[in-house]
């Protein structure tokens, strides 16, 4: 028993580097891992440069890249260490685009030839195969096992209103945005919504097809003052005032909680999904 | 189309006998104002107050865009050379209206002149100017004239170009040149501790901003300096007589990183600072420098692979073949084209519903300073198909 210790603490350190997992020889056997690079906040512009800023707004650590190969064949994976679940899951959700397949365990993943990700607590995840082979495949997709299950266990929880409720057709396409470069990037047409606005957190989708498609948003704000602005921006400034669901001219809707946090829906199943939504 | 002369165009346009004439609209002022309401002072009125000359931008074609498409020009996540070769020559010959390709390629430079083709590198092989693309047009400025010797490759990081593909192996006596370099030992840093990018900026050179960042022992030889200057690499002012930006079709959030963020960040140093609060002033402002501004002489954006979502990086899933060259002297003009495709494809892919005004404020805030045409009804945009 006291080998345990050592042995678990050995172990560990072989597969989390400045805490982010890695992949290691056994995940991939024949292939050659290179020794991970690591780069801290301060140094985000020297790997990714342009892209950033988007990752610093969300809240970044660090992110710990390898390159893995075997003969011709290559990956590169990219293990991002974010400030939070909702912070790993917020990039994850702006950059899944839409997926052939999912991790097997992950409950945020998106599987595609080109590329795999996922978000897993405060770890965001991108493995890309640099070939089409099927041993390059197979090998991004045992990587990405292998870094799930040391990435720990914890998900982002999206709002219960999104998970299990009314809103859930719009979860496997809920964006998470945390400020205006996310916006800007995932959202821009709400871009006069949020004029003037710096920090807020929103779940968002939009689901559902033609006259049924909805738009719906959760939208936490720093202050009641850019509720309010938001609530002017969008047409809906009686919201601030309104006991209940206040509808604008266009059929946008929304309800104010506690004065800094908004529901709002718009689009063909708003009518209905404020019947279900207090 | 006969595109023989810049007066010419100008006169189709309806643009008056210069373009340096072009006055700023109720929208430029907006751009101008929201920039200053930022309270970021910065050194633009240095840049604007060197003498423009005949070669400053937007060129010898303001406001003209070429765009050649050809669906095959990539198949299966490959580009075919000789196809993108022909696109590249043709777009040539509709810009200038010259009878063939080495004569349109003599519209912009001369046996004798030092050329730096300025590509980007920046998101890895996936996601950089093609080497075919660059082979092409290596091996048209060769019949123009233009020895091998007198070519040389550049950006920011000499070794993101080795990355990308831009070897000494694969383009046998081109310079590769990096402002920011390792030695072989892969060290930044010589035996004394100095960075060896020192002795490739020119500190007679600099974009300076109020605002300021500090960086780590690490990522201090990707910025090689700290504080409030951003010096110009040497390889624009001293190395090269005359640049051809070759850019990728790319978005950045819903804006996009075409010619004129690639020349920005790409040819100054201590460039962190400014992409949160200067963005769009930094796209805008350092181009108006004279080593960019009377060095550009024309931009092709690399439009056969980009991507729409997920850029500047290299985010795979959003990565497509766009079939697409854009070519012209106005980086303005071409990079609103550019902006169009890439918004139209955003919306497409339901990324975006509609295009957003603030993509294109560095634009505006670019032809305030006369640098080129950022409104879309004022641009001459011919389009070619080669498929």
């Amino acid at each position: 028993m006291k080998y345990l210790l050592p042995l678990f603490l050995l172990i560990h350190s072989a597969v989390a580097f400045a805490g982010g997992p890695l992949v290691i020889s056994r995940d991939l056997p024949g292939w050659t891992i290179e020794d991970p690079d690591f780069y801290n906040a301060k140094q985000l512009y020297g790997y990714i440069n342009g892209g950033a800023e988007l990752y610093l707004e969300y809240g970044f650590r660090n992110v710990t890249a390898q390159r893995c190969s075997k003969a011709d064949h290559e990956l590169q994976v990219d293990v991002y260490e974010m400030r939070s679940d909702e912070a790993a899951f917020g990039m994850f959700s702006i950059l899944r685009g839409s997926c052939t397949g999912t991790v097997p365990g992950a409950t945020w993943s998106c599987v595609r030839p080109e590329q795999i990700l996922f978000a897993r607590g405060k770890y965001l995840v991108s493995v890309v195969p640099y070939d089409r082979h099927r041993d390059t495949r197979d090998a991004a997709m045992r990587a990405a096992k292998a870094l799930l299950a040391r990435a720990g266990k914890t998900d982002f929880r999206p709002n219960e209103l999104f998970r299990t409720g009314p809103l859930s057709p719009g979860l496997q396409t809920m964006k998470y945005l945390h400020g205006p470069l996310a916006l800007q990037s995932a959202l821009a047409s709400w871009d006069d919504r949020f004029a003037g606005i710096e920090r807020f957190a929103m779940e968002y989708s939009r689901f559902g097809k033609g006259k049924k498609e909805t738009e719906a948003a959760i939208i936490r704000f720093r202050s009641r003052r850019d509720a309010e602005r938001f609530l002017r921006q969008s047409g809906v400034p009686g919201a601030l005032k309104a006991k209940g669901w206040f509808v604008g001219g266009d059929g946008t809707s929304a309800l104010v909680k506690g004065g800094k946090t908004v529901y709002f829906l718009a689009g063909g199943r708003a009518k209905n999904l404020r019947t279900r939504i207090k | 189309m006969a595109l023989t002369s810049r007066r010419g165009f100008l006169k189709k346009a309806g643009l008056g006998t210069a373009v340096a004439a072009t006055l700023p609209t109720p929208a430029l002022s907006t751009a101008i104002r929201s920039a200053a309401d930022d309270g970021i002072a910065t050194n633009i009125a240095d840049a604007l107050a060197h003498p423009r000359t005949e070669a400053s931008m937007p060129g010898l074609y303001p406001g003209t865009v070429v765009e050649a498409y050809d669906a095959q020009a990539v198949q299966d996540g490959v580009i075919d050379e000789e196809r993108a070769t022909a696109m590249l020559a043709r777009s040539m010959r509709e810009l200038t209206g010259a009878p063939d390709v080495t004569q349109a390629w003599l519209r912009f430079v001369q046996p004798g002149d030092r050329i730096g083709l300025k590509v980007n590198p920046v998101a890895g092989k996936l996601l950089s100017t093609s080497p075919s693309l660059v082979r092409a047009v290596i091996a048209q400025l060769e019949a123009a004239g233009i020895p091998r010797d007198s070519i040389v490759l550049w950006d920011r990081r000499e070794f993101q170009l080795h990355d990308a593909g831009f070897t000494t192996e694969e383009f046998p006596g081109i310079r590769i040149r990096g402002t920011e370099c390792k030695d072989s030992e892969g060290s930044f840093r010589d035996a004394n501790g100095r960075l060896y990018s020192e002795d490739r900026i020119d500190k007679e050179w600099y974009y300076w901003a109020d605002c300021e960042d500090s960086y780590d022992e690490e990522t201090l030889p990707y910025m090689v300096n700290e504080g409030k200057h951003s010096y110009f690499s040497s390889i624009v002012t001293k190395e090269v007589d005359k640049i051809i930006n070759l850019p990728i079709l790319k978005n950045a959030g819903s804006s996009v990183t075409l010619c004129m963020k690639n020349l920005a960040y790409g040819a100054v140093t201590n460039t962190a600072r400014l992409h949160k609060p200067l963005w769009a002033e930094t796209c805008a402002q350092v181009p108006c420098f004279p080593p960019l501004r009377d060095k550009v002489v024309l931009n092709i954006v690399d439009g056969l692979i980009g991507c729409y979502h997920g850029g500047p990086g290299a985010n795979p899933q959003f990565i497509l073949p766009y079939h697409r060259l854009l070519v012209g002297s106005d980086p303005v003009a071409v990079d609103r084209i550019g902006l169009s495709i890439v918004e139209a494809m955003r919306m497409e892919k339901k990324v975006q519903d509609k295009p957003s005004p603030r993509a294109r404020g560095f634009l505006e805030l670019a032809e305030s300073y006369e640098l080129g045409v950022a409104d879309i009804n004022r641009i001459h945009h011919t389009r070619i198909d080669l498929s």
